[in-house]
């Protein structure tokens, strides 16, 4: 299932899902198969479907395998009835379906605030830039700002002063279920989708971090390891999250990262230094991991197309993963 | 003013703010009578617009910005006057006004999420003299964002990390963010500033280094992030003193006590970068939202460094004048609630 978020000429910010060539309201789909097959009456089933499924994909997480059982049964009862056989408005007259040209297709779930990064984590990264990693057995995690998050489509800001600004394609998940110190090897039960993560830093603040080569360890340019990360749009995330079902390996997803057309950045999952399912077990250890968290797991790239790709104002960007979609978005100078 | 976040028997949270005599004002309440005593609002209507001009969630008020601080001051200067005339303080929907500080449960001033939570560290000389820290550039300094759910306030307790090795406390001024803005000018910075608190940052230093003291090195300086984002161990509260009390937050004293032992003292003169600055250094890149909280580093002093080891079991006092007191118990993990 491809599920994530758009915003109605209403303005109303509402789940959905991508069936065939429509994006259905997954709120308003679900008063119709509650009047259909679960029996609730009509005048219940908008009450109902609030709380069985959200019209907000975060609450709609929160509500963890009681929200995905429904989330299954929805997507069932869609395919069996078909897309040509939807009506127009639910029971408590909800629109129900949309084509893509009538809604804007928003990040996933706009409302996320815990976003956790995961830097350096792939070799090629350290090999490239000649930069110390974190040691085996660690990772290196930062986090970024809720607003740092944009969806399909949108602008990148350009920060004001800022001379290099460098992106990063990577494997995003999103969390569906709470848990802490959670095993490594029930690391991916935790896991609801994934998504086409672009992470995007300020080249300049790190640019005094030697590395370890002064004796220093990198500092005094290592502090500001996190803030150069922390632009507002600074990590754009979409098109939509591919539920963990139908990504039979998330440790075998390659990607392309384009400027321009061109292509700048190519690696694949495989190549991840730290695995998924360690990444979970590791930053779980110590804080709990709730329904909605991002977890961005680093920038993977190959020998012929390195990690970093620099970006120009007016640069037009596609981040691309196999089989979770194409995200682009649009880079702007500062207002 | 003081302003809390508060529970009441039921669990409910509330926003309310400081009497003369020690009491504290449902601010939501007083507002709904003030809207009837004095402004001619039908009681029928009173509650409603009460709710939406001071709303329970700290969060949604700090979010009306200067219209809701405006409201705020209406409320509480109206249960002030009414409180000498020895009027009842009941609101016409029959909600207490007043109640006893005994009676209510203080939170972390702004319990809700998502607002964010932004550390701003090595911002006092002590780290280079006590620490041998490498400084950040003059007027910068690096940062971390904290968990927004990792926070409590008197409400909760320090719960001792599962496998936990060297523990660290400090105390800090913590600034909370009342009107949105970016790009924002070191000169113009207060203004976004809603009010000060008191901070007890506690970091997992065993996940950083080797041995306790000693200097920071790369590759673990990478795990700084999740030091600083383990459960329960940022504790923030108990009041927002409001920026009009404290025009100058350059000039306070502050000490963390750990069981009545002082063991960090300082003054916020010390600070590498002012308030204004770290609002300023943070604004070019972020926008600031109301509700933000910005902790602005560490205190110490050479007698007295930030960074005290702590314990299980121990008994944490920070103090910054004019701000407050903040208290809070480390709990064995096993007995704090699951998380």
């Amino acid at each position: 299932m491809r599920v994530g978020s758009i915003k109605n000429r209403d303005g109303e910010v509402r789940g959905c899902m991508q069936l065939g060539a429509r994006l259905v309201d997954l709120s308003a789909a679900f008063e119709l198969y509650l009047l259909d097959r679960a029996g609730v009456s009509r005048s219940h089933v908008a009450d109902a479907a609030s709380v069985e499924m959200p019209g907000s994909m975060l609450a709609f997480l929160r509500r963890e395998e009681a929200g995905q059982e429904n989330l299954s049964l929805l997507y069932s009862y869609l395919w069996e009835r078909g897309d040509g056989d939807l009506p127009s408005f639910s029971p408590a007259g909800h629109r129900i379906s949309y084509s893509p040209d009538e809604v804007r297709l928003l990040t996933p779930v706009p409302q996320v605030y815990r976003i956790l990064n995961v830097g350096v984590n792939y070799e090629i990264l350290r090999k490239a830039e000649n930069i110390i990693g974190p040691g085996e057995g660690y990772a290196n995690s930062f986090r970024k700002p809720p607003r740092a998050i944009i969806g399909p489509e949108d602008h990148i800001v350009w920060p004001a002063g800022a001379n290099e600004v460098v992106s990063e394609l990577e494997l995003a998940l999103i969390i569906g279920r709470t848990g802490k110190a959670i095993p490594e090897d029930e690391a991916l039960d935790y896991v609801f989708g994934y998504v086409v993560g672009h992470d995007i830093a300020v080249l300049d603040l790190l640019k005094n971090a030697d590395w370890g080569k002064s004796g220093n360890d990198g500092f005094p340019g290592m502090h500001y390891a996190e803030l150069c990360k922390y632009p507002d749009t600074f990590e754009p995330v979409g098109p939509f999250i591919v539920t963990k079902d139908e990504v039979p390996d998330c440790q075998n997803v390659s990607g392309e990262f384009r400027v321009n057309g061109e292509p700048r950045i190519r690696g694949n999952t495989r190549d991840m230094r730290l695995p998924v399912r360690w990444l979970i077990h590791y930053l779980s250890e110590h804080r709990t991991f709730y329904p909605g968290d991002l977890l961005v797991t680093g920038g993977m790239g190959s020998e012929d197309y390195p990690p970093l790709a620099f970006l120009q104002p007016g640069d037009v960007v596609e981040a691309e993963l196999k089989g979770l979609g194409v995200l682009r978005n649009y880079v702007v100078p500062a207002a | 003013m003081k302003l809390f976040s508060y529970r009441d028997s039921f669990g409910e949270l509330h926003v309310g703010a400081e009497l003369p005599d020690g009491g504290i004002a449902d601010l939501t309440a007083a507002l709904e009578k003030y809207l009837v005593d004095m402004a001619g609002v039908d009681a029928s209507r009173a509650a409603q617009a009460a709710a939406e001009r001071v709303p329970a969630s700290m969060l949604d008020l700090l979010r009306r910005e200067r219209e809701g601080q405006a409201d705020v001051r209406l409320a509480l200067s109206h249960v002030e006057r009414s409180g000498r005339t020895g009027e009842a303080l009941w609101s016409p929907t029959g909600q207490r006004v007043i109640k006893g500080m005994s009676e209510v449960t203080l939170a972390t001033p702004v319990p809700q999420v998502p607002r964010r939570v932004f550390s701003m560290e090595y911002n006092y000389p002590a780290y280079e003299t006590v620490h041998h820290t490498v400084p950040p550039f003059d007027g910068e300094t690096a940062v971390f964002m904290i968990d927004p759910e990792t926070v409590i306030g008197l409400d909760g307790s320090i719960c001792w990390p599962r496998g936990a090795g060297e523990v660290t406390a400090s105390v800090e001024l913590g600034v909370v963010i009342g009107r949105r803005g970016k790009g924002i000018s070191q000169a113009d910075a207060l203004d976004y500033v809603a009010g000060y608190t008191v901070v007890i940052d506690v970091t997992g230093m065993w996940l950083v280094r080797d041995h306790p003291g000693e200097q920071l090195k790369l590759p673990r300086a990478f795990e700084l992030a999740r030091s600083m984002n383990i459960d329960t161990l940022t504790v923030v509260g108990p009041a927002i003193v409001t920026a009009d009390e404290l025009p100058d937050p350059q000039a306070l004293e502050a000490e963390l006590k750990v069981n009545g032992r002082m063991v960090s003292q300082g003054n916020t003169h010390d600070m590498r970068c002012s308030v204004a600055r770290l609002i300023e250094y943070l604004s070019q890149y972020v926008t600031l939202d109301p509700g933000d909280l910005i902790m602005t580093g560490s205190i110490g002093t050479f007698g007295h460094p930030p960074e005290a080891p702590i314990n299980c079991g121990d008994l944490l006092e920070a103090d910054i004048e004019a701000v407050g007191t903040l208290v809070s118990r480390v709990v064995a993990w096993s007995s704090h609630r699951a998380m």
